[in-house]
Order: C-alpha cells, then structure tokens, then sequence
C-alpha cells in the first residue's frame, strides 16, 4: 500500500508528530467523527515514518496499532501490542511465536504480564539499542544511544470505542498504561466518538488530552479527490472493467472537472471522501468511454488514410520503411478533450451521477457491476446531439431488461413473487395480523350472517371519528411498525383468508362435509408449520420469541413492507385493504 | 431416543414421536423387516412382497437416476458462475481500479429450493483444482477482450486456476465472535495438518505444522496466526491461492458477530485472500444482506449474488423431462392422482426438490404394494426365465395369484375387443406360457403408447410455445396454462378442445412464421434419441420435410404464393390436429394399465403433509374408529385381545362411559372454559367413571343371571362381612378413579394440552379451543 494522502490533515498531523516526538501526554484521544478510516490510515503511517525517522534529539519510538474491533479479548490485544512494539513478526516456522525477552516469560495472562511485558519491551530496546548492532535499522539504536537511552512506547488504539463492549475491563488499565508502568507509553484512542460517550464511570480514567479532526473543507476534499489521480493499481494491473487508457494522463484535467461535478451532485447527501471515491471510481471509466472510443476511431480512419495514401504511391521497401515512421509520427495521441466536448459529456451523464449516489451509497450494487450495466452505448459522441438523448435512453432500457436476473433491486424483488401459494397466504396474514390491533380482529375479519357491509361500515368510521372528535390524530400502525402476533392468531387470520379467497381454487375434497371444516384441517398441517418456519429463517417472518421457549405460542413480527404485501395480495386476489383497520 | 433428542430441538417444526411399543410390534415388524406382512394379499404370490421389493428399488433408482441428472443439468450454470466469481474473487481485472480502500469478496448463493448445489459447486472446485483447466468463456460486456483473462481453446498456457482452500462453517460453531474466528482460522490452519496425515509426499512434509504452544504463541482465533500461516504457505507454489470460507445457513449466524468478522478479515485484504461463500435460504441474497447489515459492513463487502433455480420452474423442468419426454421411458408413469398431488403441493406448499423426490418415492412404493406390480420389468416373477416362472406358478401357492391375474386379463381384452396384439391363445383354455406371453405383450403395448403420449405432449409444447411467442393466442378462452397445468389435463386425456385450437392458430400463420414452425418440428424430429422411437415417428418427420420442401422461396411475396402458404398452413394445421390427438391417448386404458401407471390410485397424502394435532383430537374424540383402522393395518393379532370390543360395530355413536379413560377426561376438558379447575374436572371424571362401573356392573348381572345361579350360603355374620367388603371395595374403587384420573391426566398433559400456569391454585390451562367435532 502506498502512503496515504494527507492533503487536508496536515495540521492534525504535524501537531501529532510534535507531540509523540518530544513530550507526549500519557493519553490521548482523538476524536474523528468525519473520517475516522482516513485519519487513522494517516496517523499510522505518520507512526511509521516518526519511528525511522527520528533526528538525534529525539528519543527512540516504538509504536503499535491496534484495532479495537480484531482484539477482541484481552489476549489479543495483548499478543497484538507486544509484538507490534517489539517490531516481532510471528512466523509460522516457530509455532507462531509470541514475542518474549530473554527470560521467556509469559505476557499475556493478565494486565500485569502486560505491564511486565512492556517494561521487558522497553529494557529490550534500551538492551539492544546500545549493545547489539541487530534488530530493526541501525539508525534507531545509534538514536537510543544519543538520545540517552529514552525509549518511547506509543499504542495507538482504532475504534476505541469497541474496548467498551469488546474488552471492559481493559479500558481503565490501558488509560493509564503510564502510570502502571512506569514508563515513557503513551496511549492513543482514536475513534469517531467523543472520549464522553467511552468514558469508564467514576472518573477511574484521567482525563486524555483532546485532539479533534475538523471535518474537510470542500475544497480539500476536492484536492485529495483529484490526487489520487491516476489510481495506484492502474499502473500494474489490466482490469477487464475499464479500459486500459481511462486514466490516461491527458486526461486529468478533465478528471478534476469531473470530479466537482460529482462533488457538487452528491455533496447534499455525502461528503465522506471514501464514498465519493467510490462513486467516482465507478463513474469515470464510463464517462471517458465516449471520449477514447471516438480516439480510437479517429486513430484507425488515420491509418486507413495512410494506408490509402500509401497504396496509391509505389511500394519500395525503403518507401515503407520512411512510412513507418510516418505512420508513428502520425499517429493520433490522446489529448484532452476540448470545452465543448467536455459539456457535451457532463450533461450527458449528469442524470447517471445521481442514480450512481442511489444504487452505490447504500450498496444496492457494487461497483463492479454498476460499471458493467451502465456502459455508455459506444461511439456516443458519434451521434447527432439531437439524438443522443434517445440514443442513451434506449441503452438504458436494453441494459435494465438484461440486466434483470443478474442484480440490483428489481432482479432482487424479482423474487418474492416466485414463493409457493402458500407462503404468499402467510406472509398477507402476517402482514394483516401485524397492522391490525388485536381486538379489531373479530369486527374485521369475522363472519357473520350479512357481514359484508357491516365490517365495511365499520372499518371506516373509527377513521372519521378520530379524525373529527380527537385532536391527537392517531399514527397508522403501518408507520409505526410491525406488531408482534402470537402463531395461533396468525393461523386463524390464515384460516379466514383461505375460506375467502382459496376455497376454489384448491383441490376438492368431497369427504370434508361441514362448512370450514376443509379449511381448518388446512392450516392445522404440518406444511403450513413448516412453511412459517422457513419465512421466518428467510427473515420475511421476524420471531420474536426466543426459540427455545417451547411452552408457549411463538410470536413473530411480519418482515414485509406494505408495497410487498400488497403485491402478493394482488397474485392471490385478496383485497388487503379491506383487511386494514387503518386503509391506506 | 432421536424423538426425544428432537424435542430439544426448536429447529424442528414437528416431532415424530414414535407409538408406544407394546401398540406397534405388529407395524413395526412390517416395517423393517423384509418379512411379509402377517396377512398377505391373497392374490400374492408366494415371495411377491420381496419380489416386488426388488422390482421398485430397480425402478425408482432409475427415475432417481434421471431426477437427479437433470436437477445437476439445471444446475450446471450456477455452479460454474459461483466457481467463476470465486475463482476471478482476487483477479485484477476484476478488481475496478480507484476503490478508497479492498473489499472482501462475497458470493451469496440463495439456495431457495433446499438443494445439494453446494455439493456441485465444491465438487467444481475440486475438479478444476486438480486438473482441468476450464476452457469455458467467460465475461460480457465490452472491454473483455482483454487476451490475458479470456482463454481460447487449445492456448498453449492457460491461466492457472488458483488454488483454493476451503473452510465450511455452520451457525453452531459461531455463537460469538471467539468461535467465530476460530472456527475460521483454525479451519484453514488445522487443515494442513491434517492433510498432512493423510499424504505425506516430500513437498507436504515440510509445511507440516510446528507445535504452537497454547500460552506463548498466538491464540487460536487471531487473525494473525492465519496471517503468519498464510504467509508461509504463499510461496510454496506460484499458483494464485484462495481462502474460501463457506457458511451454511447464513441467516441464523448472529448478525452481530458476523459483522466483527467482517470488519476483521477486511483489516487483511487482500493480504490474505479470503473469500466468502454465503449459503442463504431466503430467495434473494441482497434483500436479506442489506436487511441484516448496516451500511458500514456492506461497505466493506463486495457481493456478486447468485440465485440456484428453484420454484415452479425446476419442477416443471424435471417432471416433463422425466416422464414427458420421449427419451426417456419411465417403467412407472405417473397417473393423475399422483401427479395432480405433486403440482398442487409444489405450487402451494414448497418446490423443493427434496420435497419431490419424497413425493415421486412414495408414489411407487405405494405402487409396488399392488401384487400385479411384479410384473412391472419382466414376466419372470423373480426367476431367470419363462420356464421357471411357469413352474412357479404352477404351484398350488399361486393359484390365486394366477387366478386373478387371468381374469383380470381377460376381462381387460374381451372389454377392449380392438386391441389386436394380445390374445390369449385359446379362450377356452388357456396355458400359463399364453397368459405371461400377453402380459408382455400388454407391456410393450403400454411403453409403446406412453412413448407416443411422450412424443405427442412434446410436440404440443413446442408447437404451443412457438404460437405464444409469435403473440397468438394458444387457448380459447382460458387464460394461458402453464405445463404443470398442461400435464395434468394430458394424463387425463382432457385436450382434445386445446389441440384443435392449436391446429386451427396453426392455419393462420404467415409464411415466415410456418417455415420456422415447420424447421422447428424438424429439429425435435431429427433429434430425437432413440433410433427406433425416430423410426416409428418417420411419418411424421417425412411429412414435415414434404411440407418445407412445397414450401416457396422466401423472395417471392406475390399473391400466388400466399395462396399456396396458406393451403400448406392448412394441411399442416389438419395434418397436426389429427397428429397430435392420435398420440395424446390416455394411458390408463389397455390390459393391465395399473401395472405401469400409477392411476387413479389416490397419493397417501397424510404422509407428507399430516395435521398431527387435528389427528389427535380426532382420535380422542372417536377412539374406536382409530383403534379398528389400526387393526385393519397391523394385522388382527390385535383384535384377538379385545375381541369383545371388535364385535361392537364401529359406526354407532358412543355413550361417553364407554369411552376410554383419556377420552372422558378429554371430553370433559373439552366442555369446559378457559381454565379448568382440577377438583372439578376430577369430580366431572369420576362421575363418568361411576357411571360405567354401574354399567359395567349391569351387564356382569345380566351375565350371571344367564348363567345358572350359584346359590348363596350367607348368613347374618357373612352379611356383616359383606357390608364391610362393600366398603372396602368402596375405599379400593375411590383409589382407582383417583389413579385413573391420573394417569389420563398425565396422557393429556403429555400431548401437550395441559398448560400449568401459576396464576390460580389448582387451575390448568387449555391450549386448544373451539375444534370441529
């Protein structure tokens, strides 16, 4: 991996630096709610360099970084910190070996071999850093030697709010590694939260020192954004994705347009660098296409016009040896686009940044199929203006209509109609029995002699009523989210809306005589058990009870929206909003 | 105990627990032993039930056979795009350039359909690690023509398929993020070492695991140890390596833990290449990942979701394939019951392919239980050739067997006076060689007619399906079926309406259109398997290519052609109609149809799809009906210890005295409200039970009093004596209610209808309401 861009934190940075390297507070908590992946990235690699490089005044650093979230007991946080300090790397030749000194001893049993530990890593350095010429660089022992003999232990901690839940007990001991050591340590938290919400109670830690990260202007973001311009991976790999000259240098000028054109489209809704990176990195080979598609066409007309010119002249062999040359002195390079072309591009594509910020953002789809299913048609920019918006409509449809079964959400919802009559019958039950307060149910759902219009009448009306007389107007259930049921209601509901709804078309049974009776055997089979399981492992059935209570009626909650259930209503010709106490 | 085992279980949606042993020694005898049933159809032969045994294991390992190749056919693309995505998972030209920061590759399969896909796709793996090197063509698009990733047929050097290592994990092993991880790491780097017992050439040995010591080296959910593993097996070999991780079941992994190893592994791409293969139940893998995740995991992930076919779609597939299609020739065909059962519990329930394979081998085993069915190969009734079946059934034991099988036959043929192959030789008289000579010929005339059915069936499906994507309506009226649906009337012989319709669309199509249709029918024609299934249909093929070869050049458009299209169009459409209805024939007609149908014979459907509960109140409630099937099914050794009750006929309505124990109480249980008081329903109970001790007492009287009198010696001590028995007796019997109420107590709160809940002294809760009597 190469150094991260540290355009945009130069000051936290360099303040970072000063600090570790000459008088470092025990604690330190740096809060990043913005971009804590970035930050972190940087001050390590700032670690790195710190602990080479380090002038003659300043004492020698060994540093290590954990992340809250891998150590997730005691030990690993531990193992991970003495070995990251002690620049020991387990090989699997040794039995992948934990770091020890001479004595062999154990460090990972509890907080004190962990203080032990780290006294043993200090004494190790100061050991070695005079005597022994081995180890790590020679530099850094010559600098032990100077620096009269201080060494520096630094443990920079990601995440740090996961030691709360991860390692508890381990919060208090580690915020005050100094003092329990005794030595030159200093701990770092870095995390997106405030140092307030990891705080152990009863003020058992001292207070760190604060660092913050202000969040990045958007200027800064821009830059970094345009730094990284040409990708480092372009350079040695050969993607299939994108065409092998998208990051041509030619065309980086156009890039950083492009880039605050996205900026300026997503900047409403995201600012993390990351993400429009992302976007960004998904966009562009597309955006180029147009542009080297129309190059590689200007090339071959080229050619073919040297061609003619030179099968029009006589063909000497020294004739085609000059032509050669000709040819490569005529050969078209790729140059940077002109204004009006670079126009053309940005309104063309200024709709698909926004659908990229809806399916990318939140992951509907990955970049690398994006890319594949939104390839511009080729040769756009041969098309007349008057028709490129037709042109770029009509690949869009051909690419949604192929691009069907392979991903993104219709492929996706796609699928839920494949489920078995069956499951449809529960998951609308579920569906009801989740909306519907329970003691509706009877009025609902009931079946009385002329029940048609009376439950219509009176679906209706408690609607009017808190509408008029109650000035708290009652939130529909549907917003409030799924209630949960208990199965033998869900069976019942089950039960009418097969009576309704299904009675035709199930096979006949002459040998079911009373009315209901066909029904009721129905939903009392082991299938429709199982079937409700199986939603359930399928998560379109949420259960609520623990599964290991057996004595009582398990509860489920409906996991389907209200566009799904009305859809599977409509493939088994229920009206769900009959069914609705709260009709949308 | 595996029941007993199973209630702990709340996985299991439903619990077989086995009758009490003393109620099923007869069943279970039946079951596992290849022993005869104690009664024996008396029209079997002697050995038939072993015979037929054989017959059906022979037949259904075929039909499996076939299932199973086709079910691995339907699945062959799957398998190749999950192995592809897994093996292109590190592939740089995979990998879009520009990303902030490596995702961890996932490949989510959906396995709605339950099936053994996972198998395919390890099997891939392996193939494809140890020699193959794939010659498949992969990618679209535009910019694959990149020569590095595609690889040409016959390139000297193809790109090595990466060496992959493969950990499969289900949700047990991952109850928290320790295990998690160890279950990870230590499936790859225990691996090694076990590997290395099984083989130990000179190049494993030396990647033979050093002793880690459990304290001073790393712990065995580190990544780290992975990491240092990794490492040193890296350049072993110069083949691209890959870490897959296979979870089964990811929906019941805690999503919380799930999330750590995520968040961890991510920390060590693409360092170490770790791959994840999801295996999910739930029908589309994004839906539920996005569900269950937050958007900081799913930014760390990398999901290409793969759906294996499932639903209506793969039952259809199979079942036209299988029994539908002219290549291949079932010894047992589906009849409409059977195959009704299985399109409505595919539709409905679940279309599984598990599910219908349980289903098709309960069809034949339920098949096989019919004597005749051992006829169903051959007419050699388990012996080696026609003159030993002769003598087998020359034997007094098959005489029944022989009995009813001529009958049968002659009925069949002299109902059916057209049928001109089978004969029996002399009508007066005729010999055992005679009749087994018919019933092969009646086979041979079954399989023949139910190829010409298969052939028929297809012909209409192409023809349909080719009219439906032209845009012509293929149905009169109806809304278009699907081939299930189709299936279902065919077996019955209900299409003659469609088939015309059909014929009569086929009339109407233009010129391009009837020479597609016509090339089309030629191919399915031409390429039949079978040599001599494609010499019976040569007349069908001939007239085909007579009608393309009338056919006139595309070019010519004038008036005169159109004519002449449409009257080849016309005969085509006649020619079709006729075509079709001659081979659409029901096959459940002919001599000893049921021998190679199952018919009309209905699906024991309770087996697979029982409602237990329904079932028990049942038998509470009419106990003799139960108890008198089960002795219809078990034998009568049974009735032999209660013969008294067998003469009590079933049908009459009993007075609850009669009833037994548990049946009173639940009787009682079943007239009371929510909550029922102990004291009471005991009182309820004993006051039943008293009952019946009169009545019981009674007919005893009756008894004696048919009997001659013994005359009495009594005295006034005696007398005495006896009022302090009758006490006695009262004192014994009050102990017995209370027992017997126990003890029925105790049965019902065993089946789970007792609650007992805190909440009031001496009360116990109902857990079923309101059942239809």
């Amino acid at each position: 991996m190469s150094a991260p861009v540290s355009t945009g934190f130069e000051t936290l940075l360099s303040h970072f630096t000063t600090l570790i390297t000459t008088f470092p507070p025990p604690f330190i908590h740096i809060n990043d709610p913005n971009t804590p992946r970035i930050s972190a990235a940087l001050l390590r690699s700032s670690l790195a360099s710190i602990s080479v490089h380090t002038s003659e005044s300043t004492p020698r650093i060994a540093y290590a970084c954990l992340n809250a979230v891998a150590c997730f007991t005691p030990r690993l946080l531990y193992d991970t910190a003495l070995n990251a300090l002690a620049g020991w790397t387990p090989q699997w030749e040794d039995g992948c070996e934990n770091w020890t000194d001479d004595t062999g001893q154990r460090f990972n049993e509890n907080v004190d071999g962990f203080v032990h530990g780290l006294k043993a890593v200090h004494s190790w350095y100061l050991k070695h850093g005079r005597n022994k010429d081995e180890g790590g660089d020679g530099k850094g022992k010559g600098k032990a030697k100077d620096s009269g003999g201080i060494v520096r232990l630094v443990v920079l901690i990601e995440r740090a709010e996961r030691l709360k839940e991860n390692v508890p007990d381990m919060v208090v001991p580690l915020t005050r590694l100094a003092e329990l050591a005794q030595l030159d340590v200093t701990v770092i938290f870095h995390s997106d939260l405030q140092w307030d919400q990891i705080r152990p109670t009863l003020g058992a830690s001292p207070e760190p020192f604060y660092m913050s990260v202000p969040a990045l202007s958007k200027q800064t973001i821009l830059e970094r954004l345009a730094d990284a311009y040409p990708p480092p991976e372009i350079g040695t790999s050969k993607s299939s994705l994108v065409d092998e000259n998208s990051y041509h240098p030619a065309l980086q000028r156009l890039f950083v347009h492009f880039v605050s054109n996205v900026h300026s489209v997503c900047s409403p809704f995201v600012t993390d660098p990351a993400e429009l990176a992302y976007i960004i990195a998904a966009r562009w080979p597309g955006f180029v296409q147009p542009l080297l598609d129309e190059w590689r066409r200007s090339r071959e007309e080229r050619q073919e016009e040297l061609r003619l010119q030179r099968e029009g002249g006589d063909d000497d062999d020294e004739r085609e040896d000059v032509d050669m040359e000709e040819e490569k002195e005529h050969e078209i390079e790729l140059g940077p686009p002109s204004e009006n072309t670079r126009l053309r591009l940005t309104r063309l594509f200024a709709s698909s940044l926004t659908e990229a910020l809806e399916s990318l953002y939140p992951r509907l789809t990955y970049a690398s199929t994006w890319i594949r299913s939104h390839a511009p048609p080729t040769d756009l920019l041969a098309y007349h203006p008057r028709d490129i918006a037709a042109v770029l409509q009509k690949h869009r449809a051909d690419n949604n209509t192929s691009n069907r079964g392979d991903s993104g959400k219709d492929g996706e919802e796609a699928a839920i109609p494949n489920l078995p009559r069956m499951a449809k019958f529960i998951l609308v039950a579920a569906f009801v029995a989740s909306t519907n307060p329970t003691k509706t149910d009877m009025r609902m759902l009931g079946r009385g002699l002329d029940e048609r219009t009376k439950r219509r009448r009176k679906s209706v009306s408690p609607r009017k009523k808190t509408g008029v007389k109650q000035s708290a107007v009652k939130i529909p259930q549907r917003l409030l989210g799924p209630l949960a049921f208990p199965l033998d209601r869900l069976l019942a509901i089950l039960g009418v809306l097969l009576e309704e709804n299904d009675a035709e078309a199930r096979p006949p049974m002459p040998e079911y005589t009373v009315p209901g009776e066909y029904t009721e055997i129905e939903i009392a089979r082991v299938a429709v058990y199982a079937q409700v399981h199986h939603l359930s492992s399928m998560h379109l059935l949420h259960r609520t009870s623990p599964a290991d209570r057996m004595e009582l009626s398990p509860t489920f909650k409906c996991g389907i929206s209200y566009e799904v259930a009305l859809r599977l209503a409509k493939d088994i010709d229920v009206a769900l909003n009959d069914m609705l106490w709260d009709p949308v | 105990m595996s029941s007993l085992h199973d209630l702990e279980d709340p996985s299991q949606p439903c619990i077989y627990l086995a009758p009490r042993d003393d109620l099923t020694d007869e069943g279970r005898d039946a079951a596992s032993d290849p022993d005869p049933p104690s009664s024996p159809s008396p029209r079997d032969i002697s050995e038939g039930y072993l015979l037929r045994l054989q017959a059906y294991k022979e037949a259904w390992s075929k039909c499996l056979e076939r299932v199973q190749t086709i079910v691995r056919q339907l699945h062959t693309p799957v398998v190749s795009s999950v192995v592809s995505h897994i093996y292109e998972a590190y592939d740089e030209s995979h990998v879009v350039p520009g990303l902030p920061y490596p995702e961890i590759p996932v490949v989510g399969v959906s396995l709605s359909g339950g099936s053994s896909i996972l198998e395919d796709i390890f099997e891939e793996l392996d193939n494809t690690l140890t020699n193959k090197p794939s010659q498949r063509k992969k990618g679209k698009g535009r910019m694959v023509d990149d020569p590095d990733t595609d690889m040409i047929d016959g390139t000297p050097s193809p790109k090595p398929r990466p060496q992959t290592h493969i950990v499969r994990i289900s949700p047990s092993e991952c109850c928290n993020l320790a295990s998690a991880m160890k279950a990870i790491v230590g499936g790859f780097v225990n691996r090694i070492e076990r590997e290395d017992d099984d083989h130990d050439d000179e190049e494993e040995t030396h990647m033979k695991a050093p002793r880690r010591k459990p304290t001073a080296s790393l712990a065995n959910y580190d990544i780290n140890l992975l990491a240092a593993w990794y490492k040193s097996i890296e350049p072993l070999s110069d083949d691209r390596k890959l870490l897959l991780v296979v979870m089964h079941d990811f929906e019941q992994f805690d999503r919380a833990v799930m999330q750590d190893v995520f968040d961890i592994c991510s920390q060590h791409v693409p360092r170490v290449p770790l791959v994840f293969l999801l295996a999910l139940s739930s029908p589309s893998v994004l839906t539920y990942i996005r569900g269950a995740f937050t958007r900081a995991t799913l930014t760390l992930l990398r999901i290409d979701s793969v759906s294996a076919p499932s639903g209506a779609d793969v039952l259809e597939t199979v079942l036209s394939k299988t029994f539908f299609d002219p290549d291949f020739d079932p010894d047992v065909m589906l009849g409409s019951a059977t195959l009704d059962y299985l399109v409505e519990f595919g539709t409905r329930h679940t279309a599984s392919i598990d599910t219908m394979l349980t289903i098709l081998q309960l069809a034949y085993m339920k098949h096989f239980e019919e004597p005749f069915t051992i006829l169903v190969h051959d007419a050699f009734l388990g012996t080696s050739s026609m003159q030993a079946a002769i003598k087998k059934l020359e034997q007094p034991l098959s005489f029944n067997f022989l009995d009813a099988l001529l009958t049968r036959l002659w009925t069949d043929v002299t109902d059916q006076p057209t049928l001109d192959p089978i004969r029996l030789d002399d009508e007066e008289s005729p010999t055992i060689e005679g009749l087994l000579g018919a019933v092969s010929a009646a086979r041979s005339l079954a399989h023949k007619q139910a190829r010409k059915m298969r052939i028929g069936f297809q012909t209409m499906c192409l023809v349909k399906q080719f009219m439906h994507a032209q845009g012509y309506k293929t149905t009169t009226g109806r809304p278009e079926e699907t081939s299930l649906e189709l299936m279902t009337r065919v077996v019955r012989g209900r299409v003659s309406k469609e088939v015309k319709y059909l014929g009569m669309m086929v009339k109407k199509v233009n010129g391009r259109q009837l020479r597609l249709l016509l090339q089309a029918l030629h191919q399915f024609f031409h390429h039949l398997k079978s040599p001599s299934v494609r010499r019976e249909e040569e007349d069908a093929r001939i007239r085909i290519v007579a009608a393309i070869a009338q056919l006139p050049e595309e070019d010519g458009d004038g008036t005169e052609e159109n004519t002449s299209f449409a009257q080849i169009a016309a005969g085509i459409g006649d020619w079709l109609t006729e075509y079709i209805e001659s081979r659409l024939i029901r096959l459940d007609q002919g001599p000893l149809w049921d021998v190679w149908n199952t018919g009309m014979t209905p699906f024991p459907s309770e087996l697979i799809n029982p409602a237990p509960r329904l079932a028990i109140v049942n038998a509470l409630l009419h106990p003799y009906e139960v108890l008198s099937a089960h002795r219809e099914l078990f034998g009568d050794s049974a009735a032999a210890e209660d013969a008294e009750d067998a003469q009590i006929p079933v049908e009459r309505q009993y007075a609850i005295w009669e009833l037994p124990d548990t049946s009173i109480l639940f009787r009682r249980y079943m007239d009371s409200g929510r909550m029922i008081n102990v004291y009471d329903w005991f009182e309820a109970f004993a006051g039943v039970l008293d009952v019946q001790r009169e009545q019981l007492q009674e007919r005893e009287k009756a008894k004696a009093l048919a009997k001659p009198a013994i005359p009495k010696k009594g005295k006034g001590k005696v007398k005495q004596k006896v009022i302090q028995e009758e006490e006695d007796a009262e004192e014994k019997w009050k102990m017995e209610v209370q027992a017997r109420f126990m003890r029925a107590l105790q049965e019902l709160d065993f089946m789970g209808f007792i609650k007992h809940t805190g909440r009031k002294a001496d009360h116990v809760m109902k857990t079923i309401y309101d059942i239809p009597d």
